[in-house]
């Protein structure tokens, strides 16, 4: 949903909100892993009967 | 290559209503995937499971291949760019992540609407199935993420975007 109109407002450094949101990625990303590493039901070759 | 005002409109209306239309789409989805969850009655759950493969069929994964082309458009026909800004580039990753996530989904779901098309099926084997939940409520959850960075427009730019912007500064380019 990219939508023209705005302001361009340049930086130096990286924004807070994107050091925030890396943040929150990377843990989420960490939780995946070690859901999926302790063996949780993941994938349609996993559903047989 | 920058669009006509027209055309920029044109093109932009038709991405936001795949867009959202992608996150109503996901709402139909998530009730079924809920009663699918938490039902009980054969009949309910072999219908939640075969309208579930139905909307992630014709509906979802269309609008969402769509969504991400009509993105790319609208970013590289406008100023905004596509690596210029953080909310584009993020939005990009995470639109990218639902998608392939939702690609893959729907082997699962596919899968789900086979057993319970089958009539020999037994209740007791689609209470069984594992939910789908996780991914329906992320996948939205995603989405309403990109939808509030494409409202907000958060400042930021990128090295690349400032990298250029300094050199239309230098070119004289207003």
């Amino acid at each position: 949903m990219t939508e023209p109109g705005g302001e361009d407002r340049s930086t130096t450094g990286m924004p807070r909100w994107v050091k925030v949101f890396l943040i929150v990625a990377i843990l989420a990303a960490v939780a995946v892993v070690v859901a999926l590493v302790a063996g949780v039901e993941h994938g349609p070759g996993l559903h047989g009967p | 290559m920058i669009m006509s005002p027209g055309l920029r409109k044109l093109v932009l209306a038709v991405h936001l209503t795949l867009s959202v239309g992608w996150i109503g789409a996901i709402g139909a989805y998530l009730a079924l995937d809920f009663a699918s969850a938490t039902g009980e009655e054969g009949q309910m759950l072999r219908t939640a499971y075969l309208g579930m493969d139905l909307i992630a069929r014709y509906v979802i994964v269309p609008l969402a291949l769509a969504s991400l082309a009509t993105g790319l458009i609208v970013s590289l026909g406008t100023k905004w760019g596509l690596f210029r800004h953080y909310w584009v580039l993020i939005s990009l990753l995470l639109t990218t992540l639902a998608t392939i996530v939702l690609l893959v989904e729907t082997r699962t779901i596919a899968f789900h609407a086979g057993i319970a098309a089958d009539p020999s099926t037994s209740t007791e084997r689609l209470r069984a199935l594992p939910s789908t939940l996780p991914h329906s409520v992320g996948g939205a959850l995603v989405l309403i993420v990109v939808l509030v960075l494409n409202i907000y427009k958060p400042r930021g730019m990128t090295r690349y975007g400032q990298r250029m912007e300094r050199e239309r500064r230098t070119a004289g380019v207003p």
